[in-house]
């Protein structure tokens, strides 16, 4: 019945904000203690989804804040997070020099800053700078480089925006948890702060992305990138559940609960994944194939309708884990009364 | 703001016969750093931009900030008006183009652009004046802000011309990376105030050229800007005795 996933890689990711949550995490105390699966997971990437129905535009993945994207994670996981207070481009000398001190100053420090659309629009890292040449050493998707000041007032989307961490503070297993489900489940019923309420997220991202299918005006360019960032997010999120069990090997309650849904999470979650591969496949990135061919189209809604069903199954079982923790974290409550 | 400040002051505006100043005069006597000159100037000319400001906007309170904005774009660039009597048909064109300006950077995205990766970023093209408009704003509040603050501390007239000299040496100084020709179009863009039609008429090049001309040459100043400011970062965080260069391990690959 276990199908295995295809996926050979587990330290790359298309989602740029968890890869560079993932990059930071190795210059911090925390360095070895989550897998990218982790990252994905606690981050809530793994479940994201945002569709235009008009045109899957290659901008739904990113039309959230930095703060929804990279600053609730990286708190989940135990930091505390500053961003930098973003700005439009062209911009004043001043305020240049601001947002490359921002980076300086949590590089002294020996952890490098988080930034947005360096050398193409995704995110990336900084990890080094330079005053007499006036550069900053950074690596994106795109490629590790320089960076050189001025660019920054040229950056491809023109806004300057960063995020750095400030301390690594201790957090205890079953509230990371809560926060992760909470913020997951929040995000697969649509109610996540989005920028546009034209994109359509969690559940309903299926339905807008079937919509535009049907009435075959898919961009081929947007479709196969959502496609990507899609499938391999739901790839990281089966492989986060099939290794959940070894979260969970203690004797109490909880933890029992815990480890039997978490093969049950897994099953749905890769039955969303692969449905979402063959759709990947069908429209590669970048040149996207034939998203308005009537054939192709069809078969792509048939995926995106397994994918959804699989998925609603999924997050089903996420509710009754957040149920089993909230159940649990009463009956402590209520244990400690009585003491 | 300083046109308020220049308003309020005790103005000595006639002449030793007696009569009235006319613009011209005034004009001469404020490029030659005298502040009450201007301020009459702006006393005599206020109503009347604010009735063109909100003809043109349709709107008061931006009309407001409009005139507010030009007088101060006037006083900096005083000393590019070429013939001193044409002040009112100059100072009715400084503020068209800030109306024409600020109507153009409304918009569902004028204030906030989407935070995403794909949405699409202005042509270099159709969002030049405005940008460019912006960006020697940001200078020329910058210089005027510096210029508040020096007038403010010193209290004098006679440092007002030093201060406005050096904003116009800044000014060319940043120039110099600019090719004679785009040096040209730049300042009679962003000094004279022309549109990019009146230019390729008095150049006698296309508005396609203009247009690619501007948006080089803005491109160009900024970075001019940019180099110029960090010339000395280095050395100053030296100073402080602060690092000037780290670089971290080399990260995971993307």
């Amino acid at each position: 019945m276990q199908m295995a996933l295809k996926r050979t890689d587990w330290e790359h990711t298309w989602t740029s904000a968890a890869q560079s949550i993932y990059a930071v995490l190795q210059y911090t105390d925390k360095k070895g203690m989550y897998t990218l699966a982790d990252v994905m997971f606690f981050s809530g990437n793994a479940f994201r989804i945002n569709i235009h129905p008009g045109s899957v535009s290659p901008a739904g993945p990113t039309m959230f804040s930095p703060t929804e994207l990279i600053e609730r994670g990286l708190r989940i996981l135990g930091f505390t997070v500053e961003q930098l207070h973003g700005f439009h481009t062209p911009a004043p000398p001043e305020k240049l020099r601001y947002a490359i001190e921002f980076a300086q100053e949590t590089i002294d420090r020996g952890i490098p800053a988080i930034g947005w659309s360096l050398f193409l629009p995704e995110f990336g890292i900084i990890y080094g700078y330079d005053d007499e040449k006036h550069e900053l050493y950074c690596r994106d998707p795109e490629k590790d480089g320089t960076l050189p000041y001025h660019k920054l007032n040229e950056l491809p989307m023109n806004f300057v925006c960063m995020l750095r961490v400030r301390d690594s503070v201790k957090v205890d297993r079953v509230s990371m948890w809560k926060k992760a489900l909470e913020m997951i489940i929040e995000f697969a019923e649509g109610r996540a702060p989005a920028l546009s309420d034209e994109y359509k997220h969690g559940l309903a991202g299926y339905d807008a992305w079937i919509e535009a299918f049907k009435n075959r005006v898919a961009d081929p360019f947007g479709n196969a990138y959502n496609a990507a960032v899609v499938s391999c997010a739901r790839e990281y999120a089966a492989k986060f559940f099939e290794e959940m069990p070894v979260k969970w090997t203690g004797e109490d309650e909880l933890d029992r609960e815990m480890a039997a849904l978490a093969p049950e999470a897994a099953f749905h979650y890769k039955r969303t994944a692969e449905s979402l591969r063959e759709l990947s496949g069908m429209f590669p990135f970048p040149q996207g194939g034939e998203p308005r061919d009537p054939g192709l189209a069809d078969r792509a809604v048939e995926l995106l309708a397994a994918a959804k069903e699989a998925e609603e199954q999924g997050v089903t079982v996420l509710r009754r884990m957040y149920d089993a923790i909230v159940r649990s974290e009463t009956s402590s409550l209520a244990k400690a009364g009585d003491a | 703001m300083q046109t308020e400040r220049l308003y309020k002051q005790e103005l000595q505006n006639s002449a030793e016969d007696g009569r009235e100043w006319n613009d011209a005069e005034l004009v001469e006597k404020a490029r030659s750093g005298n502040g009450e000159a201007f301020g009459e100037l702006v006393r005599r000319h206020r109503e009347r931009a604010l009735g063109w400001a909100s003809r043109f906007a349709q709107d008061s309170h931006l009309a407001e900030d409009i005139v507010q904005d030009a007088f101060i774009r006037a006083f900096l660039h005083l000393g590019m008006l070429i013939d001193a009597s044409r002040f009112k048909p100059w100072l009715r064109r400084i503020i068209r183009n800030q109306v024409n300006m600020r109507l153009r950077r409304g918009g569902i995205y004028g204030k906030e652009r989407p935070f995403s990766g794909f949405e699409k970023a202005p042509s270099s093209l159709e969002g030049l004046p405005e940008q460019g408009g912006t960006e020697l704003d940001r200078l020329l509040y910058r210089m005027s802000a510096q210029w508040d603050n020096e007038s403010r501390r010193r209290d004098g007239d006679p440092q007002l011309r030093i201060m406005r000299r050096e904003m116009l040496e800044e000014i060319c100084l940043l120039l110099k990376c600019l090719t004679p020709k785009e040096r040209n179009v730049f300042e009679a863009f962003f000094f004279r105030q022309l549109s990019p039609a009146d230019i390729a008429s008095e150049f006698g090049a296309s508005i396609g050229s203009v247009y690619t001309t501007l948006s080089r040459s803005r491109v160009k100043v900024q970075r001019e800007r940019i180099r110029v400011y960090f010339q000395d970062f280095a050395e100053r965080k030296k100073l402080e005795r602060r690092p000037t260069r780290k670089v971290l391990a080399p990260p995971i690959s993307f």
